[in-house]
Parts: C-alpha cells; structure tokens; sequence
C-alpha cells in the first residue's frame, strides 16, 4: 500500500521555514527583505498562517482523557500482568521457611499435594489462555516447582523436582479444592483417602502462608 | 514575525522525566503512573486526531504506554521523553490505521489517486471566493478539519500534527517518525498544501 508519495513534492519553498521558525538567523533578514516586496510571496505565507491557526484552534495538543482514573488503574494491572508473565519462565525455588513441616508421608507425585498454586484467571476477554500462575510453594525445600506456560497449545505445565513416593501408610486417592465464599483469593485443599476420609487440609494462615492440618496421626 | 518552533516541555520538565524513567527502568511502577497522569491527554489527543474516535482513541492510548512501559529500558534520553513517546503512539496508531484502511471515500491510502489531489508547483493562493457563512458552528468547523486530515496518508497526518498541533520543531519531527529532516519538510508542505486545497472555501 503506497502511502507517502514523496515523488509528488515540489521543493519546500524558504517561506515555510520561515514560519515555523527554522529558518537560520543568517538567512532570515534577506528572507524579510523579499517578503516585504513580494505581494504573492506574502499571501501564501498568509494562507499557511491562516491554516495552521484553524489547525491549532480546531485540534487541542491536549484533551481530557475520559475515565481518566480507570485509564491509569488499568494500565497498573496490565504491568502487573506483565510483571507475572515475565516470573512465569523462571524457576521458583521451595522456601526454605516451613522446612519443618516435612513430613515424609506428603511428598507424593501429585501436584497439587507437595504445591500451592496461587493462579489467577483473567476475566479480560482475549483469544489467549488468560491463567496465570502467579506463584508456587513447596512446604519441602528439596521440592522445586517449575510453571511453563504455552499460549500456542493454551496449557500451563507444572514440573516438580526432587519429590519421594508416598510412604505405604498414607495412600491419598483423591483432593478437593474450595474457594472462600466471601474471599474468593482464599483457598483450601483437601486429600482423602480411600474411604473419603480427610487425609491431610491444606489452607493458608493470616499472612497468607500456607498451613497443613492433619485430622488423625 | 513567524512563531518559533514551540518546545513541548521546560527544561524542569524534562529534568522531571528524566528522574521518572530512571525510577521506571528500575522497576518503579508508581513513576511510570506519574508519567502516565502527565501525558495520557497528549497522547490521547494524538491517538483521537488521528483515529476520529473517542474508544479507539482510548485504547490506542493504553496500548502507546504499555509499549512505553515494555520499552522503557531502551531509552537512552538522547531526544525528549515526550518525542520518544509520540514515536510510540505514532507507530501504534499508524499500525492501526494501516490495518483499518480508513478513508473518506472508502479507498487505500494512495495520495496519487486522492480525489484532492495537488499537482506539484500549484498555486496555494486564496481565490476570490465568499467569506465563510458566520454562522457556522464551531462543531462543523472542526469536523470539516478533522475529516480533511483524514483525507491525508497516515505519514502526512501524523507531520502535520506533530507540527500543527504539538508544535514539534523539525528535528523533534524526524527523531519521531524516524526520517530525515527533508523528508519531514517535504511531508509537511505537501500535507499543508492538500489541506489548503481541500479547505479552500475556508481561506481569509
């Protein structure tokens, strides 16, 4: 598509330098010499004056953006998008703040029992997956978790290393997942065993850290 | 006396932008929220001119800072804060554009097969014509302006209102749209010499 069709300009002719002011000192006294003695020469400055005040006037360099407090908050949650996109390709290392919480028999090759996945789905509406691992804890330090996303195949991999198998006295055969009805951010997890009897309940303390509860010993 | 080349910013200004992007290459979010509240009515203004539509507009805005936000590292500060910016939303607005074709009568930009087209080495004098109706509205006015630089390929608008409008200097043009200075003088008197042509009921 041919757009800017330099060929179809004449020369700029003095005078438009002239008045938009770039026209060097050393050249402008001669100019103004020639202007003040040439009626047409100062008629078509004239019109370019004249356009370029209707121009000014008619099309403000600045204009009140509308929802101006919704644009600006807006932005700060697409950077915060992009702050996430940008952890998601690296590798999260287990704190090593609740190594104490290490108990044999919860390391087991389920995802969702060695891991909390804190995921965000974006409401925005896109054509792309819009969930977003925000982040990963392993309450096992030897545990690390990786989160791989692919917009292409619109899946998100988790990987896990350094995980044992699940000791012969625990056998979880099943979780659940609840949401905080009135938090929607706080979450619980619960495994059961074979008989449907609670395992093990993960869930999170007031600073957000999470807590294992073990019904029975 | 012609007007001198408005600068878009005092030198406080600048100095200002130059602490906030700092503050933004190092990840500061809130300085970019600074930049944001300063120049979101510019850069709106540029992205409406161009687009003619307040939602599109808005969103062409939003997507100039957020380009801004991801490219912040780059900048060097060797042209204005505000220039390099411009050179964002041109580009975003002029992809749009390009993408939406969009045209008084409908057709591609192709400025030699304009129905307003000027031949080179025309007369832009005022012809003996009325003087416009005074009782015309500012609103039509200014929708007769904005549809004629619509008429105008992206390149011409953006020239004629980074000119025009921001009161950009020459150099400042070039460093925005990434050309040399005679081609944003050439631009800019075949742009002025168009929008004469099309407004010629509109002369003094």
């Amino acid at each position: 598509m041919k757009t800017t069709p330099e060929n179809q300009d004449a020369t700029p002719p003095d005078w438009m330098r002239w008045l938009d002011g770039e026209m060097p000192a050393a050249e402008r006294a001669a100019f103004e010499r020639e202007l003040a003695g040439d009626p047409g020469l100062q008629a078509e400055v004239e019109a370019a004056r004249h356009l370029s005040a209707m121009l000014k006037q008619e099309l403000p360099a600045e204009m009140s953006i509308p929802h101006a407090d919704f644009f600006n908050s807006q932005i700060q949650v697409r950077l915060s998008q992009i702050e996430a996109e940008e952890r998601r390709s690296v590798p999260v290392a287990a704190s090593p703040w609740l190594g104490w919480l290490r108990m044999p028999w919860l390391i087991g090759a389920a995802a969702v029992v060695v891991a909390l996945l804190a995921v965000r789905r974006d409401e925005a509406p896109s054509s792309e997956s819009n969930t977003l691992v925000m982040s990963t804890y392993a309450p096992n330090p030897k545990v690390v978790v990786n989160a791989f996303h692919s917009e292409a195949a619109e899946a998100t991999v988790l990987m896990l290393e350094g995980l044992e198998e699940l000791p012969a006295d625990r056998k979880v055969v099943g979780w659940h997942l609840d949401s905080g009805l009135t938090d929607p951010a706080s979450m619980s997890t619960a495994f059961s065993g074979p008989s449907g009897e609670v395992e093990v309940v993960m869930t999170r303390d007031a600073r957000n850290q999470p807590r294992l509860w073990v019904p029975r010993s | 006396m012609p007007a001198a080349a408005a600068a878009p910013e005092t030198e406080e200004d600048a100095v200002l932008d130059i602490d906030l992007v700092r503050r933004c290459q190092a990840g500061d979010t809130r300085a970019f929220d600074a930049l944001v509240t300063k120049y979101r009515g510019r850069v709106y203004a540029m992205a409406y001119h161009l687009v003619q539509n307040e939602t599109e507009a808005w969103d062409l805005a939003q997507e100039s800072f957020i380009k801004a936000w991801r490219a912040v590292s780059s900048f060097k500060g060797d042209s204005a804060f505000y220039t390099w910016l411009f050179r964002i939303t041109h580009n975003v607005a002029y992809d749009w554009l390009r993408k939406k074709k969009i045209r008084a009568d409908g057709n591609e930009f192709d400025d030699s097969r304009a129905d307003h087209g000027v031949a080179a080495g025309a007369e832009t004098v005022a012809r003996a014509v009325p003087a416009p109706d005074t009782a015309m509205k500012q609103a039509e006015l200014g929708q007769r302006i904005r549809e004629a630089i619509a008429q105008l390929s992206p390149d011409h608008q953006q020239v004629i209102l980074l000119r025009e409008v921001e009161g950009l200097a020459y150099e400042e043009i070039a460093s925005a749209m990434k050309c040399s200075v005679g081609t944003v003088m050439s631009r800019l008197f075949y742009a002025r010499k168009k929008l004469q042509e099309i407004l010629h009921d509109l002369r003094p």
